[in-house]
């Protein structure tokens, strides 16, 4: 029987969300569910960020500035107000798609493209947390404690177990997501804008509309994350939450995962999770793992651009591509057709 | 009156510092074409290279240019070969990708040699002034801003006067009539990056008397030079001048006024005044 490229991505990824629901029941020490929640809300903001920069070509370095968006809304709602969390949450999400629809749309506008709107949105970033620094309706940054307390309807657990449920349902979504618009209309203008907005344009794509909607789709999601965030940690600063930090790690676990791929992003961010928990079991000192961790993301970047544009993703279907299984190397290829990212390469000169 | 006199004098002081972290990044761009989002970094990394001299052997951030221009170079050279030369023809999206790379890993291996706080060095000359009217002058940053200029106006002068000057520029015009003209713009590629680099360590161990270095300043800075960079056009250097002052005026004046976080806020809104009204193609100026 030949094994189709569909049934292949479907059965993955059944059984991913079988493994994922099914580590409660295995795992009770809440330092592994702990470290667990860390790597899945990574690899969700992750997941987020692939999809303007994975699948569309917005090179959004502002991402942070949704994270932190949603977790002083559902916050602040919570602490002025007294509104539960679980609706803080979405009113996060509105307010920080309003925000990345206004600025994908403003960006569009001016024609604001490429490089310069990585670094529009990298100065809206730093702008935000500037303004959130000395913003004293907010605690300036000092930031804001929440106090643990269980309470489930206002989205405070005293186990770990609820978090991991949660933050494990917000990954399955945004892969659900991503699945979806992979094959659906918007998805392939997407993947056109990526490659030539141009050429896209020629052919009737509506090249506003569709940043404009994959932008705010992807920054309400990344709000619901950094509601999760405020709730899990219950302590949100500008120095935390609107840093670089979140935003570091969101474009090195989908480029070194896989840029443009559905499970990239996630294998990504698993490895570097599974590397940062590595070191910690090195006698290194307190700090020193933290730097080092990251000087590894660093050169792992490097690695990804010059020599395995694809990430690891690209690297595993050629390793597969490489068996001896007829059927297999076309499940695989079909898999490759159309969706792996070349917007890295596209531009390099084809000798005649 | 006073207050705003005083920002503004400040914000003149570092207008011009400002143009000279842009020189270097402006360089590249206008060069090679080549985004490098780890230029403020390689200024961080000149402070740092002053401080580390500075603590081991009490050496004066300006004397320890003797250290920090030749290191700088080298390292420049060393990034052009394992970075820069196998990005350079890919799109822009690669070289942000790549830049942040090394911006991490250079921040990160600063913070596992110095740690992670604040360093000044403390020159006999950093907390004195001269006063003018009711204005306070600081002498190093009068001393940095002084060296900037000169800087500047020898890396102008670099450009047109000479014929490296000449070859840099028609290798930012157009790289196949370059290698027509019988430059070998490879090596002409190098050495800009290699001079590119030195200008920011060089500005970053000018300012050590008076500033405060921190791992993390990069990004900062970086910042700060696209926004020159922006307002002034790629690899110009007078724009560079131009585009350091606008910066360095409102954040002296904002900063004076109000706070300078709001300062901060100021520049980044900047940029995205100037990214929406400028329109796309400052890639098509050349080098002035």
């Amino acid at each position: 029987m030949l094994l189709s490229a569909s049934l292949l991505r479907k059965t993955l990824f059944v059984l991913f969300v079988l493994a994922l629901l099914s580590v409660p029941f295995f795992i009770r020490s809440d330092y592994l569910l702990t470290v667990l929640i860390a790597a899945l809300f990574g690899a969700y903001i992750c997941v987020c960020w692939n999809l303007v920069a994975g699948y569309t070509g917005l090179f959004s370095l502002g991402h942070q500035a949704f994270l932190g968006l949603g977790a002083y809304t559902s916050t602040i709602l919570y602490v002025k107000y007294k509104i539960t969390p679980w609706m803080g949450m979405f009113a996060g999400g509105m307010i920080a798609a309003v925000f990345a629809a206004s600025i994908t749309f403003i960006c569009y506008r001016y024609r604001v493209k490429g490089m310069f709107f990585a670094v529009a949105t990298l100065a809206f970033g730093f702008l935000l947390q500037a303004l959130f620094m000395t913003w004293d309706y907010v605690n300036a940054s000092t930031g804001i404690w929440l106090t643990l307390q269980n309470k489930p309807a206002d989205f405070f657990f005293m186990a770990r177990v609820p978090y991991y449920w949660i933050i494990s349902v917000l990954l399955v979504i945004s892969l659900l997501v991503t699945y979806y618009l992979e094959r659906s209309r918007l998805g392939y203008y997407m993947v056109a804008i990526r490659e030539d907005e141009d050429v896209a344009e020629s052919l009737g794509v509506n090249s506003s509309q569709c940043k404009v909607i994959v932008m705010a789709l992807s920054a309400f999601l990344t709000a619901l994350g950094g509601t999760f965030y405020a709730q899990f940690y219950l302590y949100i600063s500008p120095a935390c939450v609107l840093s670089i930090e979140p935003l570091i790690s969101m474009q090195v676990g989908a480029l070194v995962g896989g840029s443009g791929t559905l499970f990239g992003p996630v294998i990504g961010w698993a490895f570097f999770s599974f590397l940062g928990e590595f070191l910690r079991g090195l006698p290194l000192g307190g700090t020193a793992v933290g730097v080092i961790s990251r000087i590894i993301w660093g050169l792992s970047l490097l690695i990804v651009i010059i020599f395995l544009p694809t990430g690891m993703i690209g690297l595993g279907r050629k390793l597969i591509s490489l068996l001896p299984f007829r059927h297999q190397k076309i499940a695989t290829q079909e898999i490759g057709s159309g969706i792996s990212p070349s917007h890295f390469t596209k531009n390099e000169k084809k000798e005649d | 009156m006073t207050t705003f006199i005083q920002g503004l004098t400040t914000g003149i002081l570092m207008g011009c510092i400002y143009a000279f972290f842009a020189i270097g990044f402006t360089l590249v761009l206008g060069v090679m074409k080549v985004v490098n989002f780890a230029h403020g970094t390689f200024v961080v990394m000149g402070m740092y290279i002053a401080i580390f001299i500075f603590m081991n052997y009490l050496w004066d951030p300006f004397l320890s240019l003797l250290i920090v221009i030749p290191s700088m170079f080298v390292f420049g050279l060393i990034v052009y070969y394992i970075i820069v030369k196998p990005i350079r023809e890919q799109p822009l999206s690669a070289h942000v990708i790549a830049t942040i790379g090394l911006l991490i890993i250079i921040e990160n291996v600063i913070t596992l040699i110095f740690g992670s706080q604040y360093r000044t060095v403390t020159v006999p000359y950093t907390t004195s002034a001269i006063t003018v009217g009711s204005v306070r002058i600081g002498i190093a940053r009068m001393f940095a801003a002084a060296t900037s200029l000169c800087v500047v106006g020898l890396f102008y002068l670099l450009l047109h006067r000479t014929d490296f000057g000449r070859a840099v520029r028609a290798c930012a015009d157009d790289i196949e009539g370059a290698w027509g003209l019988g430059i070998n713009v490879h090596r002409t590629f190098l050495i800009a990056f290699g001079i590119g680099s030195v200008l920011a360590g060089f500005s970053g161990a000018v300012v050590m008397p008076f500033a405060v270095a921190s791992p993390s300043g990069g990004l900062d800075i970086v910042i700060k030079t696209f926004v020159i960079v922006i307002i002034g056009g790629m690899g110009s250097v007078g724009g560079a001048l131009v585009g350091g002052l606008i910066i360095g005026i409102v954040e002296g004046i904002v900063s004076a006024l109000w706070s300078p976080a709001i300062a901060i806020a100021a520049v980044f809104m900047i940029l995205i005044i100037m990214l929406t009204i400028k329109p796309e193609g400052f890639f098509k100026k050349g080098l002035e």
